[in-house]
């Protein structure tokens, strides 16, 4: 057994115990990420060096006497929107190829503060755009399950690192589905906070009233750990909670007695791949076993939360991404001879055709004369969707649908943007319009490929999510270790 | 469906310059978006409230206290062209 191959929690053990230092954890996964990163393509930025010396750092201060968080020493990787000082952050895009941030995400703040190892900066599609991998401005993600198939997206680097043994943990964003979908493809645990749990500050904003940072891990252990180092209020983020952070560890029982859990069937519509449905069916049963009561349920406006969001998502777009002007940062066309051409062609040149579509949509949909037709529609359709969930929410403790509705595809399979791509968000997307908490949990495998199952919960109760994502983990026994063992 | 004059309007207001391959992509995105919206701006919403925000927060302000900023050379650090602690951009040309 190679360090790579263990989980976060396990690691810590063997640390804990002085089995292990922090040298051999960072060289494992060193040299994991070497052998296999040409192949994978996760990372934008590999330190390398700097985690090495980083780790012969922390083993001194042990020595001395220095005392383990439950992530001293372990490796962590972030998507390359989360801002780290003195370390590009680049959003996949040509637009900020270059940008070195002043300061530190809160959320990368506080993962040094646990001393956690930074180990890179992970690929993603363009500015967060995308459900593969594919639309990354620098290179495709592979899928270790499978090499010829995408990982999913926009985290696809941190699912394809995490899913590979790269790393035992990462952070995505998800504003749509980023860390759910990717987790789902790649049969890792994924989770999308509640909206205003974890903050923001440093994550470069796209669509704020939807978008969170979120963890990727093996299991759902190591979820909670990752969730527990970054959780909780932050000054610098005026939308993030006030409310007191529990103890995301004590709800890892295998309970689920008594759990009402609610199965909205408009989830299980067309599209849907039939071994997705017998998946699904087979956690519900397990769950029944178990002592939840389960139902059927029928949340009447799901179908209303593509138009929604692509309404919102693309006015906020155009709206965030005003700023990417090659002014005070990024790409800038140095030949314009005047303001107004140095705008139309640093933006034009620097920003991908998926990035620029979007932006476009925003205004198209936010201009003089369509704002009450289209943004303020969207808005109002928001509104029936976050019903749907306040009405469900107060009769179950939780509901269950797919993650995705297909398993992971074949590379350059399909056309990466439009509605079709747009639609393979369709069950991760209603979260994040109402802001609710939602975790993808491998339940299976179809021919060779994972599938994921969602569990949605009620406004910071994802302890209750941990709980029955728990149970269901010890009975499913997903065989999370076979693209550790078959990537060379 | 979309003219290309305002198509061209859009560009403008995005600051973007659009290539013809992006004005073809955006206008076939457009149209199919706008088809598949079609039944769901079709629908009653007179009486449904626009959404607002997720949690009832309010107004979230943080004390009137002087803190410590960025100094001018962090400030600039990313800028793409600068002299003498100002930002440069080529010259502004009334329009």
């Amino acid at each position: 057994m190679e360090l790579y191959q263990l989980t976060a929690h396990q690691l810590h053990e063997l640390l804990a115990k002085k089995e292990i230092s922090v040298v051999d954890i960072v060289s494992s996964f060193r040299d994991r990420i070497e052998t296999t990163e040409a192949e994978l393509g996760s990372f934008l930025l590999f330190r390398g060096e700097e985690a090495f010396e980083q780790a012969k750092e922390l083993d001194k201060a042990i020595a001395g006497g220095k005392e383990l968080t439950p992530l001293t020493g372990i490796p962590v990787g972030v998507k390359d929107n989360i801002c780290t000082k003195g370390i590009k952050t680049t959003c996949a895009s040509k637009m900020l190829a270059d940008f070195v941030p002043t300061y530190d995400a809160t959320v990368v703040e506080k993962l040094a503060a646990q001393d956690s190892i930074m180990m890179g900066k992970l690929n993603m599609d363009e500015f967060a755009f995308g459900s593969t991998g594919e639309l990354s401005a620098v290179k495709p993600t592979k899928n270790p399950w499978d090499l010829e198939r995408v990982p999913g997206g926009s985290s696809s680097g941190s699912a394809a690192a995490v899913a590979s043994g790269q790393l035992p943990l990462a952070l995505g964003s998800d504003t749509g589905g980023s860390v759910r979908q990717p987790a789902a493809l790649c049969g890792l645990v994924g989770l999308k906070p509640t909206y205003g749990l974890v903050s923001r500050s440093g994550l470069v904003p796209t669509v704020g009233s939807m978008e969170t940072v979120g963890p990727l891990a093996r299991d759902v252990r190591d979820c909670v750990l990752l969730l527990q180092a970054i959780a909780g209020h932050d000054p610098k983020d005026s939308t993030s909670s006030t409310l007191p952070v529990p103890d995301y560890g004590q709800s890892l029982s295998e309970d689920v007695k008594g759990l009402k859990v609610g199965v909205p069937k408009e989830y299980f519509g067309e599209g849907l791949e039939p071994e997705v449905t017998v998946l699904i069916k087979n956690v519900l049963k397990l769950l029944e076993e178990g002592g939840a009561h389960v139902e059927e349920i029928s949340m009447p406006h799901t179908e209303c939360a593509l138009a929604a969001y692509y309404m919102i998502g693309t006015t906020e777009v155009s709206s965030n991404l005003a700023r990417m002007d090659g002014v005070r940062f990024g790409y800038r066309n140095l030949g314009a001879e005047d303001l107004e051409t140095m705008y139309v062609r640093s933006r034009g040149e620097g920003l991908g055709s998926a990035v620029i579509i979007r932006t476009l949509l925003g205004h198209f949909f936010s201009g003089p004369g369509r704002f009450q037709d289209y943004y303020v529609k969207g808005l109002k359709l928001r509104t029936l969707v976050k019903q749907d969930f306040d009405a469900a929410l107060a009769n179950y403790d939780l509901l269950i649908t797919p993650t995705s509705p297909k398993k992971a595809w074949p590379l350059n399979d399909q056309e990466v943007e439009g509605l079709q791509a747009y639609r393979s968000d369709i069950c991760t997307i209603p979260a994040n319009l109402a802001g609710v908490p939602a975790l993808s949990l491998p339940c299976g495998l179809a021919g060779g490929l994972p599938v994921g199952v969602q569990l949605i919960g009620r406004p910071f109760d994802e302890p209750t999510i941990f709980r029955a994502a728990y149970a269901l983990e010890r009975q499913l026994n997903f065989p999370k270790d076979r693209p550790l063992a078959e990537v060379k | 469906m979309l003219d290309s004059r305002q198509v061209e309007e859009l560009a403008r207001a995005a600051r973007i310059e659009l290539t013809e391959e992006d004005k073809a992509a955006f206008a076939r995105r457009l149209e199919e978006l706008l088809a598949y919206m079609e039944k769901f701006l079709a629908m009653d919403l007179e009486n449904v409230e626009p959404f607002t925000f997720v949690h009832s927060i309010k107004n979230v302000l943080r004390e009137d206290e002087v803190q410590a900023s960025y100094d001018q050379e962090t400030a600039l650090a990313n800028a793409p062209l600068e002299q003498d602690g100002y930002v440069v951009v080529p010259k502004i040309e009334l329009l």
